[in-house]
């Protein structure tokens, strides 16, 4: 007992201490965390920095690319507070590149013109050179008010000299001035211009390009499709270059003059639902590009199989499964189709006609009886069609693990029939143990008897009962068992009995009514069943 | 009833609930595809759908146009990284997925030059919630990344010595690799934009490098164009798209895990089975066989009496 507490206490404490061990031995933190709890913060200093950065870009006259990287801070995670702020702030930068660019595309043309010495038109560029150049500064000062308000809502104000924020701010504000003075060149170039109409002016503004364009609603994974529209460019028709992407990837690119038409083809294995096919007109030159997103279907067509199948198994290994696919009643030749049972599949192909003949094995498992799922799907060759897959339940009958199971249950009841049977002698046993002293066996017999004292009038019955009984059983050789009742015993011994059966039956009767009455019997009926008693001896020792 | 019959039937009784608490109890494990939780891959594998792969052993002996998704969080041994190689010269696509795991160990094996930089990439502009989490949005054309917005990282680093030409995405210009760990850009860490995707032909087959392996669990693969990527991987798989669990940290409750469905897995074939059948009879009937052994022994006890 004591080993056993040992060991069972040692096997706990190792069961305790054996997570730990396995930490020690862990050496690798996996660092990520769980994105629904992870706190929320933006950095406001980075914003200002990307700011700063953004006008740097206009500053150096590469409006589109400020624009471009605009654009960009839609993605940019910014607080919900100064979102609106930012947003407007975008649209007024926006609008500050796209009127820098064209005050330079005005002093550009103004300049063309003078050297083309038409100098009416020249003079009319100019003027509204002009205008531009009092837009451009009106939407310089709005920016420079928009920067204070976005810098008083991030804190700058409220936040310590030197650090990140104030830092960031003021390499914003710095690029700002640097702005400022490009548009004064500008007007200057301008005012050159005026007085000196030969000026060469270095410009780098852009062309705006316009694209118009449609397409099919849906397409059908390679199958072709049209992609018509037109390109305009701002000053006159030139080759431009056209890709049309899905999702990112080149279905083809095409050289174009004003209007196209072309046919596209979706990649065989792009995913139904709807996809984003961009039209893109690439820059060139001093051409700005241009683009269209247009959403696109992309579908399959919808394919049909009837199958024919057993919808019980017995005994059977294999499952024979036949079928016939098709779309809108024409055959599909060809198609892979594969049956799959639990863990084990076959795989076969549509003939000519789209009929499939093909069996699955039953694989070996531990159930009896029951329903398994049987799929058979089906992947046309052909990309634009839909694959397709139908689910049967058939009804197996594990015959050799029923077998083996039924063994097993009748081990069982053959083991709990034993027992049972076992049980109730010894309850008996118990039961007549109970009923008053023991006294030690007189003889020596395959199941010995009890002797027992009686003292009560009841006692007195039973006792003559017994002297009644020792002497039957000795002429009929019938010894009583401790399972058989008083009742039982007479019929039994009577048979053999040469004489002196009514009084043993008179004498049974007064006992079990001692035993099970729940009367007590008068002292005269003791007295009679002792007279009894005595009759029976003195006619079978006779 | 004796104290030691109690307390053997109350370890048997424990062990039993134990035994059904592991079987039951859905795993925890990091990148786990049976685990249900934030951080486990069992939507991914689902949605996609990929098979759990136990064993690089078990890689299919004709790879052409299968994938194996590879989340390189334990070490290899000499035989596993030679499978790995076959698998792709052969004309697998083996996705290696890594930050701070034993990525390089591979790389560094199928020759190549590219390798995972094993330190943090913060973005504190472009990023879901925080820095740890930087918004992947400049992608290269390509059929991975097709139909993609913006991927999301977690806690993820980004890709060295990579061609221009083989990056299928960068993380955004304001994003850094955090040297110091100390959160803050300092002169000499690197800026972005920086590799954090890229894809390499090697042999008939094809190393697709993703510089965090996070992108695949529960709780990131719905956010922006994640699972989308998922759906690219399955795209260019025309054969088996399996995701490898060996080379995972294995936690107690995986490890007994395993245990349990390897000893069901021996009951489910034919000797097993047979077995189970023969060890169910034995106890069974061992009763029997002692009750009449005790009876012969009675017999004959009880002649020694008499004589």
């Amino acid at each position: 007992m004591k080993r056993f507490v040992v060991t069972l206490s040692i096997v706990m404490l190792v069961g305790i201490l054996f997570p730990y061990f396995s930490i020690l031995a862990q050496p690798i933190y996996i660092p990520h965390e769980n994105p629904a709890t992870a706190e929320d913060s933006s950095d406001t200093a980075s914003l200002l920095l990307f700011y700063g950065n953004v006008f740097n870009m206009a500053a150096l006259r590469q409006y589109r690319d400020a624009q471009s990287m605009l654009n960009e801070l839609e993605r940019a995670n910014i607080p919900d507070e100064i979102r609106y702020l930012t947003s407007r702030y975008n649209d007024l930068s926006q609008q500050l590149f796209t009127a820098m660019n064209n005050l330079e595309f005005l002093l550009d043309k103004a300049s063309t013109l003078f050297s083309e010495n038409q100098l009416i038109e020249a003079r009319q560029v100019l003027d509204t050179t002009e205008a531009a150049v009092h837009e451009t500064l009106l939407l310089m000062e709005d920016t420079e008010a928009a920067t204070d308000a976005i810098g008083d809502k991030l804190g700058v104000l409220t936040a310590l000299a030197g650090s990140e924020i104030t830092l960031a701010y003021e390499r914003l504000k710095g690029i700002l001035q640097h702005l400022r003075q490009l548009i004064d060149e500008l007007n200057k170039l301008r005012e050159s211009l005026s007085d000196n109409p030969q000026t060469v002016i270095n410009t780098y503004f852009y062309l705006p390009t316009l694209l118009e364009v449609s397409v099919p609603e849906t397409a059908y994974p390679g199958l072709p499709f049209t992609v018509s529209g037109q390109v305009t460019s701002a000053d006159g028709t030139t080759d431009r270059l056209v890709e049309v992407l899905l999702d990112d990837t080149q279905l083809t690119a095409e050289t174009v003059q004003g209007q196209f038409s072309f046919q596209v083809t979706p990649p065989q294995q792009v995913s139904t639902g709807k996809h984003d096919l961009d039209i893109v007109v690439t820059p060139q030159g001093r051409y700005s590009g241009a683009s269209q997103r247009l959403a696109i279907n992309i579908a399959r067509f919808p394919i049909q199989m009837d199958i024919q199948l057993p919808r019980v198994n017995f005994f059977s290994n294999s499952i024979e499964v036949k079928g016939k696919v098709y779309q809108s009643l024409s055959p599909l030749d060809d198609a892979k189709v594969y049956v799959t049972l639990k863990q084990v599949s076959t795989v076969t192909r549509t003939s000519n006609d789209g009929t499939f003949t093909t069996a699955v094995d039953v694989p070996f498992d531990l159930s009896l009886i029951g329903p398994q799922e049987l799929t058979v799907s089906v992947e046309p060759v052909e990309a634009w069609y839909a694959s397709l897959e139908i689910k049967r339940w058939i009804f197996n009958v594990n015959v050799s693990n029923t077998s083996l199971m039924l063994v097993v249950f009748i081990s069982m009841g053959v083991l709990i029939y034993t027992r049972v049977r076992a049980k109730p002698s010894r309850i008996r046993q118990e039961m007549i143990t109970k009923q008053g002293i023991i006294q030690e066996p007189t003889t020596i017999r395959s199941l010995p008897r009890l002797k027992y004292e009686f003292t009560d009038t009841k006692g007195r019955i039973l006792s003559a009962y017994l002297n009644g009984l020792e002497i039957v059983e000795k002429v009929t050789g019938i010894s009583m068992e401790p399972h058989t009742t008083l009742r039982e015993f007479l019929k039994t011994s009577t048979p053999r009995l040469p004489g002196a059966i009514n009084p043993f039956t008179e004498l049974t009767i007064m006992a079990e009514i001692a035993l099970y009455s729940s009367h007590d019997p008068t002292p005269t009926a003791a007295v009679r069943a002792e007279r009894i008693a005595a009759t029976i001896k003195e006619e079978l020792e006779q | 009833m004796k104290l030691r019959s109690f307390l053997t039937l109350l370890s048997i009784s424990v062990v039993i609930i134990l035994l059904a608490v592991v079987w039951f109890f859905p795993s925890n494990d990091d990148f786990r595809v049976e685990n249900p939780f934030w951080n486990g891959t069992k939507n991914t594998e689902s949605m996609v759908p990929a098979s759990p792969l136990v064993n690089l052993s078990d890689l299919p002996s004709s790879p052409g146009g299968s994938t194996l998704i590879l989340i390189p969080y334990a070490d290899f041994t000499q035989a596993e990284l030679e499978e790995l190689q076959t698998f792709v010269a052969q004309g697998g696509t083996l996705v290696l997925a890594d930050d701070y795991g034993f990525g390089n160990r591979i790389l560094e094996y199928l020759g190549l030059k590219a390798r995972f930089a094993g330190q943090a990439l913060l973005d504190p502009l472009f990023n879901y919630k925080n820095e740890w989490f930087p918004k992947i949005s400049h992608l290269t054309p390509s059929p991975i990344t097709s139909n993609i917005e913006s991927l999301i990282f977690n806690h993820a680093t980004c890709l060295t010595d990579v061609e221009s030409d083989s990056v299928l995405a960068f993380s955004s210009s304001f994003s850094f690799l955090d040297l110091n760990t100390n959160q803050t850009h300092d002169e000499n860490e690197p800026t972005g934009p920086l590799p954090v995707i890229s894809s390499h032909s090697l042999g008939s087959g094809q190393l697709i490098l993703v510089s965090d392996p996070s992108i695949f669990i529960n709780s990131m693969s719905t956010m922006e164009s994640n699972y989308e990527f998922a759906q690219n991987i399955t795209a260019i798989t025309t054969s088996r798209l399996l995701i490898d669990q060996s080379h995972l940290p294995p936690s107690n409750l995986s490890q007994t895990k395993n245990l349990l469905a390897y000893i069901r897995g021996f009951f489910s074939v034919p000797v097993g089975a047979i077995g189970l059948v023969v060890a169910a009879l034995t106890i069974t009937l061992i009763p029997i066989f002692r009750k009449k052994e005790g009876n012969n022994e009675k017999g004959e006890s009880k002649e020694t009496a008499l004589a």
